[in-house]
C-alpha cells in the first residue's frame, strides 16, 4: 500500500513537471513538418541566441515570482543599464561600464524590494508598484538619450557577449546556461533558495517560524534586476547599440514563458526547469512564426493569447487540486 | 419499492417521516475510502447530531450533500425526491444550507447584501431596492431574535454574529434542511448558549438541523438523535438520550478511553523561566505582568477579544508592544521579531493553523524541517537525507497518520496538521512552548496524544503557556491559570483552588 502510493506520487510529480516537456517536444515535431530548414544546427543555435535575452529576464523574474510577488519592472531596466553599458564605455572603459550598469540594475530591485517590504505590500500591490517603476526607468532611459539611439560599442570582448562562439557554442548561450544552472542550485538545494520558497509558500507562516522574510524579498528584486542588467549586456552586445525603447515588451515575454512553463503564479512553486522549458517554448513558437512568415503583429496576438491560456491553465489545474 | 424502504429504515419509523435519506452512498480519494457505504434517515424538524474524529468522512458527507464532492454509488432524497447532479447553487434552492466553519460571507459588503448576495433585486428589476432588501434581512434576523443593523459592514462582526448572519442567509433560501459544521468551535460559552436558542427557535419552524460537533456535551445538551461516524462508517445511530458519554467516546475512537485527559503529577516549581512586567498593546493589553517556571504548565483563560492572542503574540515579538520588558531565564532580553523569540527558544503555535502555522501545499517534511532548515544545511546546501530522517522520526514519534513524509499537509487530518506543527516546533528544541488553542477542531484521541505530548514536555524541564476556549481543558491541564479580561489580568489561581464557574466569573468581567 505504502509503496503503491509512493509509486502514484512520484508519477503524479513526474507527470506534472514533465507535461510543457512534452509539450516543447511536440511543438519541435511540429515546426520540423511545418519547414525543413527548422530542425538543423544553425536554426537552433539562432532560437538559443534569440531566448538568451529574454531568458535571463525570466530567469531573474522567477526568483521574484517563486517568492511570492511580481517583477514587471525589469522590460526597462535592461534598456536602461544597456544604454549605461555601451555609453559609459566610452568614459571609464568596459568593465567600470558594464560593473555601473550592473550596479544600477541591481539598484532597482533594491529600491523596488525596499518600497514594497515597506508598506507590507501584497502580490497585487508588488504588481503595480514595479508597473510604476517600469514607466519611470522607461522615462529615465528616454532623458538620458534623448530619444535616440546610442552606436554600438567597438570593444571587441563586449560584442563577444553578444556575437562570440566558444567552439560551435554562441558565448550568450552558455551565459544563459550557466546562470540558470547556478541559480537553479542555489533555489532549490540551499537554506536560502527554500526560505524563498517559504517566503512565497506563505509569508506569514514564514515571518512566524523566524525567517528574515524583508530581507528575502529585497534579495529576489535585486537578482532579478541584476539579471536584467546581464540581459542589457547580451543585447546591446548582439546588436551593437543601444536603444532606448529595445527592453520593451520583455517584462511581458518573460512572464509568458514562466507561466507557460508552469510555474504558479500564486508563489512558493516550479523551479527554474520550468522557466527554462518555457523559455524555450516561446522560442520555438517565434521562431516557427517567423520562418512561416506570420507578421510581428500577428505574432505578439498569438503570444498575448498564449498568456492568457496559460493563466486560465494555471487556475484551473489549482481548482483541481482544490483547497480539500 | 415503500416496502423495501420500510425494511431500510433503521428505528421502525414509515419512510415519509424523513426529510432526508441518505442511501449507501460510497466516495473513494485515492488510497482512501472517505465514506464507505454510508446510510443516514432525518427526521423533519429533528436536530441531528453527527460526531466522529477527524477524517472520519464528515466533512465528506457534508461536501457530497452541497454537491462540491460527487459520490461514487448510494442516493439521497430530500422529500421524497431523489437530488442528482447537485451544485451548491441547486442544494440552496432545493432548500438546503450548509454553514462551513469558515464562513462564506463577503467581508466587504454589509450584512443585507450578503443574505441576499445574487438576489439582490427582486421581480428582476435592474436596479436595487435597499429599504426592501433592508428591510426583509432586518425580519430575517429578528425571526431567530436578533436586532442588528444591516447596513454594517461583515468585517466589523464578530464570529458569532457572523454565524447569525449565514442562518439568516440560509432562511431567506427557505431553508428546509441547515447543516452545521463544528458551529460552536469559535464561540464563547455565552455565545454558545444564544446559538442553541436559535436553534431551538429554528426547530420550532420546522426546520431540521444537522449538528456536527467535537463536543459532545453539546450534542447531549440539544441534539435529538446522534450518529457516530468512524473510518467513513456510521457505527451507531439512535436518540442521543439512549447514549453513554462513554459509549460515544469509545465508539468513535474505537476503543475504550478511560479518562479524558491524563494525570498530571505535582511538582514543586521554584526556577523562573519567563517574566513578562508591564506588558502594554496598543488598545489591546493593558500593563499586564506574569511569569512561568521551568515545567510549569501555565493556562490563560479569557473570551475572544480578551486579548490573549494578542498578548502571546507581543511576546514573541510578532506584533508590536508599546511598553513592557521581558525577562528570559532572569536576563532582560528585547524581543523585537520572530527571530529574537526563536533565538531565545520560545516557539509560538497559532491559533490559526492553515493560515499562520503550515505551508499547507508542501509536504509533512519541508513543514517539520522548516524551522530548522539553516541547522541541517552545511555551507548553505541542504542534507536533505537529514531531512528526511528527521520527518520520518516525528511523524513515528508523534504517530502523525500519512502515506509518507512526501504527502502534502492538505489531504491530513485537523489532528494530524496539528502534530505536524508541533512536530515542526519539537524539532527546533525551544525551552518555552506558546500553545494558542492547540487543541481547537481536533478529535478526541487526537486531544489525548496532546495532552500526553504536553506532559512528558514539562516532564524535560520544558514550560508551556497554554491557551484554550475551552475551560474544561483548560482546567484539567494546567497548574496555574490567569484570567485575561479586557486586555488586564483579571485573577489568578493555583491548581488547587481551580473551579470552574469561578474562573468563568472572572472571564466574564466579574
Amino acid at each position: 500500500m505504502n509503496i503503491k502510493n509512493n509509486i502514484k506520487l512520484y508519477l503524479n510529480t513526474i507527470y506534472r513537471s514533465y507535461t510543457m516537456l512534452l509539450a516543447l517536444i511536440i511543438l519541435i515535431a511540429l515546426a520540423s513538418i511545418l519547414s525543413h530548414s527548422f530542425l538543423t544546427v544553425q536554426n537552433i543555435t539562432n532560437i538559443f541566441r534569440q531566448v538568451s535575452v529574454m531568458g535571463c529576464v525570466a530567469l531573474g523574474m522567477s526568483f521574484v515570482i517563486i517568492g511570492g510577488s511580481f517583477d514587471m519592472s525589469v522590460g526597462s531596466t535592461v534598456s536602461l543599464t544597456g544604454i549605461l553599458a555601451i555609453s559609459l564605455q566610452p568614459i571609464v572603459g568596459v568593465f567600470w561600464a558594464m560593473a555601473i550598469s550592473l550596479i544600477v540594475g541591481v539598484s532597482i530591485g533594491l529600491i523596488n524590494g525596499t518600497i514594497i517590504t515597506s508598506i507590507n505590500g501584497t502580490q497585487g500591490d508588488s504588481f503595480i508598484i514595479t508597473f510604476g517603476m517600469l514607466t519611470v526607468i522607461q522615462a529615465v532611459a528616454l532623458i538620458i538619450t534623448k530619444g535616440f539611439s546610442v552606436p554600438g560599442s567597438n570593444n571587441k570582448s563586449y560584442i563577444f557577449i553578444g556575437n562570440g562562439d566558444i567552439g560551435v557554442i554562441p558565448f550568450s548561450i552558455i551565459l544563459f546556461v550557466v546562470s540558470a544552472i547556478i541559480m537553479q542550485i542555489f533555489i532549490t538545494k540551499t537554506s536560502h533558495g527554500r526560505n524563498i520558497y517559504y517566503m512565497g509558500a506563505n509569508s506569514e507562516v514564514a515571518k512566524l517560524i523566524g525567517i528574515k522574510v524583508k530581507f528575502y524579498k529585497i534579495i529576489t528584486y535585486m537578482i532579478s534586476g541584476a539579471m536584467a542588467a546581464v540581459a542589457g549586456f547580451i543585447l546591446t552586445a548582439r546588436v551593437n547599440g543601444a536603444a532606448p525603447k529595445a527592453g520593451v515588451n520583455l517584462e511581458f515575454e518573460a512572464v509568458t514563458a514562466i507561466v507557460v512553463g508552469g510555474i504558479g503564479l500564486k508563489g512558493g512553486e516550479g523551479t527554474l526547469v520550468n522557466t527554462i522549458i518555457g523559455v524555450l517554448i516561446m522560442g520555438v513558437i517565434s521562431n516557427a512564426m517567423n520562418i512561416i512568415g506570420i507578421s510581428s503583429q500577428n505574432q505578439l496576438v498569438v503570444k498575448g493569447i498564449i498568456l492568457i491560456a496559460a493563466v486560465c491553465v494555471d487556475i484551473r489545474k489549482k481548482g483541481i487540486m482544490g483547497e480539500g | 419499492m415503500a416496502k423495501l424502504d420500510n425494511l431500510l429504515t433503521p428505528r421502525g419509523d414509515t419512510m415519509c417521516d424523513y426529510l432526508l435519506k441518505i442511501q449507501n452512498i460510497t466516495k473513494k480519494f485515492p488510497g482512501v475510502v472517505a465514506l464507505d457505504d454510508v446510510s443516514l434517515y432525518i427526521k423533519k424538524g429533528e436536530i441531528f447530531g453527527i460526531v466522529g474524529e477527524n477524517g472520519a468522512g464528515k466533512s465528506t458527507l457534508m461536501k457530497i450533500l452541497y454537491g462540491v464532492y460527487k459520490n461514487d454509488s448510494g442516493q439521497i432524497f430530500l422529500d421524497g425526491k431523489e437530488l442528482k447532479n447537485l451544485t451548491p447553487l441547486i442544494a440552496q434552492k432545493m432548500g438546503m444550507s450548509i454553514i462551513f466553519q469558515e464562513f462564506n460571507l463577503l467581508s466587504t459588503l454589509s450584512i443585507s447584501e450578503n443574505i441576499f448576495v445574487n438576489r439582490l433585486s427582486f421581480k428582476n428589476r435592474i436596479f436595487v431596492n435597499w429599504n426592501v432588501l433592508n428591510k426583509r434581512a432586518e425580519e430575517l434576523l429578528e425571526s431567530i431574535g436578533y436586532t442588528m443593523d444591516v447596513k454594517r459592514l461583515v468585517s466589523s462582526l464578530s464570529v458569532a454574529e457572523k454565524q447569525m448572519v449565514e442562518i439568516a442567509k440560509a432562511l431567506s433560501f427557505n431553508a428546509k434542511l441547515i447543516l452545521m459544521d463544528e458551529p460552536s468551535a469559535t464561540l464563547t460559552n455565552k455565545e454558545l448558549d444564544k446559538l442553541f436558542k436559535v436553534i431551538e427557535t429554528l426547530k420550532k419552524q420546522k426546520i431540521t438541523i444537522i449538528y456536527i460537533s467535537h463536543k459532545l456535551d453539546e450534542i447531549f445538551q440539544i441534539c435529538d438523535t446522534t450518529a457516530i461516524f468512524r473510518d467513513g462508517k456510521v457505527v451507531d445511530t439512535k436518540k442521543t438520550s439512549l447514549f453513554t458519554k462513554n459509549e460515544i467516546i469509545q465508539k468513535m475512537v474505537g476503543r475504550t478511553v478511560e479518562n479524558e485527559y491524563p494525570a498530571r503529577t505535582k511538582i514543586n516549581f521554584d526556577e523562573e523561566v519567563l517574566r513578562v512586567n508591564n506588558l502594554a498593546i496598543k488598545n489591546k493589553i493593558n500593563d499586564i505582568s506574569f511569569s512561568l517556571k521551568k515545567g510549569e504548565i501555565l493556562g490563560i483563560v479569557g473570551l475572544v477579544g480578551s486579548g490573549r492572542t494578542e498578548l502571546v503574540r507581543a511576546i514573541f515579538g510578532a506584533d508590536k508592544k508599546i511598553s513592557g520588558d521581558i525577562f528570559i531565564n532572569g536576563i532582560k532580553r528585547s524581543i523585537k521579531s520572530p527571530q529574537d523569540a526563536i533565538n531565545l527558544k520560545i516557539a509560538l503555535l497559532t491559533e490559526d493553523r492553515r493560515g499562520q502555522g503550515l505551508f499547507i501545499n508542501y509536504s509533512i517534511e519541508k513543514n517539520i524541517s522548516s524551522t530548522i532548515i539553516k541547522k541541517i544545511s552545511k555551507r548553505m546546501f541542504i542534507n536533505t537525507k537529514l531531512e528526511t530522517i528527521i520527518a520520518k522520526k516525528a511523524i513515528s514519534d508523534l504517530k502523525i497518520k500519512c502515506t509518507s513524509e512526501k504527502q502534502t499537509m492538505l489531504n491530513l487530518s485537523g489532528g494530524n496538521q496539528q502534530k505536524v506543527v508541533l512536530a515542526k516546533w519539537l524539532v527546533s528544541e525551544p525551552d518555552i512552548f506558546i500553545m494558542d488553542e492547540p487543541t481547537r477542531g481536533i478529535d478526541v484521541g487526537a486531544k489525548y496524544e496532546i495532552y500526553v505530548l504536553m506532559n512528558s514536555l514539562t516532564e524535560k524541564g520544558k514550560s508551556i503557556i497554554f491557551i484554550s476556549s475551552e475551560i474544561q481543558e483548560v482546567l484539567a491541564i494546567s497548574d496555574r491559570i490567569i484570567v485575561l479580561y479586557g486586555g488586564k489580568i483579571n485573577g489568578e489561581f493555583q491548581r488547587e483552588e481551580i473551579e470552574n464557574d469561578k474562573i468563568m466569573k472572572h472571564a466574564i468581567g466579574q
